[in-house]
């Protein structure tokens, strides 16, 4: 595997929202197409990476999943801070969850980057269809499909609602994502916070990972 | 119901008859005195149990008996005290200073203590009787039965469930708030916590005034056996631990204060502060997380099932390797140390350290490693599914993922967060088992190989990588991976970390066992089943050697397996708490584990135990031995027992550890 970097596009994605609406499950379903039922909550943060192709374009994602737990949501504005795309998740049926999306989208339009890549999602789709029948389970949902249409809107946000556990429209929402990345990258050096310019390390050249490296040997 | 005076003895020797060796000097005796009136006379009154109370006043003092040093052979224990007993108290022939049990101690006790239902059976397991005859057909194969019940935290509401259990661990604020517990559920435990936080306060704001602090209640159950409660009041936390598996009051408030510990990793000791000083009755749970909850768990199993060596032995196993293999190591580690780079932690699956990183003069503590290692091996937060595609539920450390870990190491800096870095690195990777000539058939079925060496335990190397600065992801990162490559690609590091983590390498392309365990048959001892040396020569932790079984294929592969590590840890604790015992209790300070071991009076002596136990118709003999630069536990297994051959493998042992340290114990590891 020859590394394309001549054209590959690094898209730092954060991602947001409260405690057990499915965040990790979302990255696990997009990096390893795979689903865990009981996935234990995360600590700190993860840091993944997956490359993928879209149109013509090599794009590598990094991605941050942060801790949806109170106790960590100080640290979160280092991983937003330089981030080019944030994934702002609630879950469809906890409405608590989307008052918190609320939060972090109104954080995020006041302390992230300008041209940050916002997208809006109601995850656990699933939860509100019968898995027989195919219909949706009256009462199940508890945030409509036009509150957080709406929502969107008026933020102008991109919006999905998604279930990592059947895969409905997690690929969707990272290639939407990576197809509208260029112009912000572009613009991107202008309104960089440069305050902050000497300490965050976030921009500087992750190193390939160890795993593409060591297949060279 | 009797107060008994506080005060240190030695247990005598169970065996037989005296070895030469069996030089143990009685220390001079500090006793504690009780100062007056602080059981209100109208507490005493009737109780059935027969309990006692080990308690400490702040204004006491400890002095010294003065006497000679005693060479401790006779048996049982003997009971020497200095001090007035208070009025209140009628000495009693045993020794035991009795007094009438106080009506509302026992009432608030009785739930727990009082408990006459037939229901009620707190199990005691069976190793405390040291004659005990278990009919021969329970025999645990290949070590016999000792009785050893796993159990682990709930949250069931049944009440009965929760009297039977044997051991208690509960975490509740100063306002008796609940902050965690091992079992129950909410509403019990609402209600114990209310309890707990009231008998503590009744001896903390005495009747005339004066102030002392609870330490422990002995209670004996409906079967005669002993249940201990030890108190730690660390305002605004308190502690209490509930025990009938024997420990002594060092172990339980060691036990305590790990877990005070993981508090403090979790929240760090200002933030803990701050909510209680703004809000007494400030419900921590709110706060703490799911993660954090499965950690308390975690922990508590370990504890209640004897399943964490490195908490009774009160060090850190290290992975055997080549000394000349680990100074490769240091060096790659400190050619890749980055400039806010703190500490660096190599480590082998289960916790056992490879190599560090550490600034000189600055080691980092025992404690705050097992707190660190905890988190990442015995809980599922790091883990995921090993191979979802085939059903298989194991979980594995997850790869292809770096983790950024705000966590607070108390006994380096409790007013602080660290930053961790960890990353998890497969060394069972085709590319590089070809690359480096290792027989790559064990990847064909992982499964079957995987059973040769017991229940899966990783074939993961862990880097953990510690930052003051929470900025510091991408440096630490970059760090790593150069770290990780030179491993991966220097052909005698990565292959000598292979065997001695995933196995051997045989000449007809088998893999075996892997060699990061010493067996006693590599030295060879004859006569010892298992065997445990702690160094305490080489400076910043208590480092020790865990063996493997001497046995057979069959009985290797029970290796891993918790009852059986639960029944050996289990003996190893019992000699450990007779050990303690001796120390006695600090006024009221918990030994620091380890560090502080080269102080403590006990340590300048040498000890020597062994204890025997008859199993139905099995002996089985446990020997400690304590110098001043080691601690040996060691286990026989088998009828007749030479004694003089079983004292001659133990000084094989030592003497075989000491002349391969370099390769069983970290020296100083990679120090900048």
């Amino acid at each position: 595997m020859s590394s394309p970097a001549t054209n590959q596009i690094s898209v730092k994605l954060v991602l947001l929202g409260e405690a057990a609406v499915g965040k990790s499950s979302l990255v696990l379903r997009f990096v390893s197409n795979d689903f865990e039922e009981n996935k234990e909550p995360t600590i700190g943060a993860a840091f993944l990476t997956q490359r993928c192709t879209i149109g013509d374009k090599y794009i590598k994602f990094e991605i941050w999943d942060t801790a949806g737990q109170e106790r960590f949501a100080n640290l979160t504005p280092l991983y937003y801070r330089n981030a080019q795309a944030a994934l702002v998740v609630y879950d469809i049926t906890k409405p608590a969850s989307f008052i918190k999306a609320r939060h972090w989208v109104k954080e995020l339009h006041e302390q992230a980057s300008k041209n940050i890549i916002i997208a809006l999602v109601g995850n656990k789709y699933d939860l509100t269809l019968d898995s027989e029948t195919g219909e949706e389970i009256e009462g199940s949902r508890k945030v409509s499909l036009e509150e957080g249409q709406n929502l969107a809107e008026e933020e102008n946000l991109l919006f999905f609602e998604s279930s990592a556990k059947t895969g409905y429209n997690v690929n969707e929402m990272f290639t939407t994502i990576g197809e509208k990345i260029p112009e912000a990258i572009a613009k991107k050096d202008n309104t960089r916070d440069q305050s902050g310019g000497n300490r965050i390390d976030l921009n500087a050249p992750a190193e390939n990972d160890i795993h593409d490296s060591s297949c060279s040997c | 119901m009797s107060i008994v005076f506080h005060e240190d003895y030695i247990p005598g020797s169970n065996y037989d008859d005296h070895s030469p060796a069996h030089s143990v000097k009685r220390k001079p005796s500090r006793v504690t005195v009780i100062s007056r009136n602080l059981v209100p006379e109208d507490l005493l009154a009737k109780a059935s149990p027969t309990s006692s109370v080990n308690r400490e006043s702040v204004l006491e003092t400890e002095s010294s008996l003065g006497e000679p040093d005693v060479v401790l052979c006779e048996s049982p224990a003997t009971n020497v005290r200095r001090g007035e007993p208070s009025s209140s108290f009628s000495e009693s022939r045993s020794g035991s200073n009795s007094i009438q049990p106080d009506d509302a101690l026992s009432r608030i006790l009785s739930p727990i203590v009082n408990d006459t239902r037939p229901s009620y059976n707190m199990a005691a397991p069976s190793i405390f009787s040291e004659q005990l005859s278990i009919p021969e057909q329970e025999s645990f194969h290949p070590l016999v039965n000792m009785g050893l019940q796993l159990e682990s935290a709930d949250r069931s509401a049944d009440e009965r469930l929760f009297f039977s259990r044997k051991k208690h661990f509960f975490i509740l604020s100063s306002a008796g708030k609940p902050i965690y517990s091992m079992h129950g559920s909410d509403d019990i435990i609402a209600v114990y916590s209310g309890v707990i936080q009231t008998i503590i306060s009744l001896f903390q704001y005495g009747s005339d005034g004066g102030t002392e602090k609870l330490r422990s209640v002995v209670a004996e159950g409906p079967n005669g056996q002993h249940i201990k409660f030890l108190f730690l009041n660390l305002s605004p936390i308190l502690l209490m631990t509930c025990s009938t598996l024997g420990e002594s009051d060092v172990q339980l408030g060691q036990q305590l204060d790990f877990l005070y510990n993981f508090l403090l990793a979790a929240l760090s000791k200002p933030h803990i502060d701050k909510v209680f000083q703004r809000r007494e009755n400030f419900d921590l749970r709110n706060i703490l997380g799911k993660t954090d909850i499965a950690c308390f768990d975690a922990i508590c199993n370990d504890l209640a099932n004897f399943n964490n060596p490195g908490l009774i032995i009160e060090g850190l196993e290290c992975l055997k390797l080549r000394s000349s293999i680990r100074d490769k190591i240091s060096g790659i580690l400190l050619q890749h140390k980055t400039e806010n780079l703190l500490y660096g932690l190599l480590v082998a699956p289960g916790g056992r350290l490879v190599d560090v990183l550490r600034p000189k003069g600055q080691a980092l503590k025992t404690t705050d490693l097992q707190l660190l290692f905890s988190m990442i091996y015995k809980t599922n937060t790091f883990k995921s599914a090993r191979r979802p595609d085939q059903n298989d539920d194991r979980l594995s450390l997850t790869q292809n993922e770096d983790f950024w870990v705000p966590i607070c190491l108390p006994k380096f800096n409790p007013n602080g967060f660290l930053y961790a870095f960890i990353q998890f690195v497969d060394l069972k990777d085709e590319r590089l088992m070809k690359l480096h000539d290792l027989n790559t058939g064990i990847l064909d079925d992982p499964d079957d190989k995987v059973g040769e060496f017991g229940p899966y335990q990783g074939t993961e190397l862990t880097v953990i990588l510690i930052s003051a600065f929470k900025d510091r992801f991408y440096e630490m990162r970059n760090a790593c991976n150069r770290i990780v490559r030179d491993l991966q690609l220097c052909r005698s590091v990565y292959r000598e970390l292979y065997k001695g983590i995933v196995g051997t390498q045989g000449s007809d392309g088998s893999t075996g066992f892997p060699s990061g365990r010493v067996s006693p048959t590599d030295i060879p001892a004859p006569l010892v089943k298992h065997f445990v040396f702690k160094s305490k020569r080489d400076g910043q932790y208590g480092q020790y050697v865990y063996s493997r079984l001497q046995g057979n294929r069959e009985e290797l592969r029970l290796e891993e397996n918790p009852q059986m590590r639960g029944q050996l840890m289990m003996i190893y604790s019992y000699l450990h708490s007779k050990h303690t015992s001796s120390i006695g209790m600090s006024s009221g300070v918990i030994r620091e584990p380890s560090d502080a071991d080269n102080d403590s009076p006990v340590s300048r002596r040498s000890y020597l135990d062994m204890v025997k136990w008859k199993v139905g118709s099995d002996y089985l003999t446990g020997v400690l031995i304590s110098t001043p630069a080691c601690d040996l536990y060691l286990i026989n297994n088998g009828g007749v027992v030479d004694r003089q051959m079983l004292l001659d493998s133990c000084k094989k042992i030592i003497i075989w550890c000491r002349e391969n340290e370099r390769s069983l114990f970290i020296r100083s590891g990679a120090v900048f």
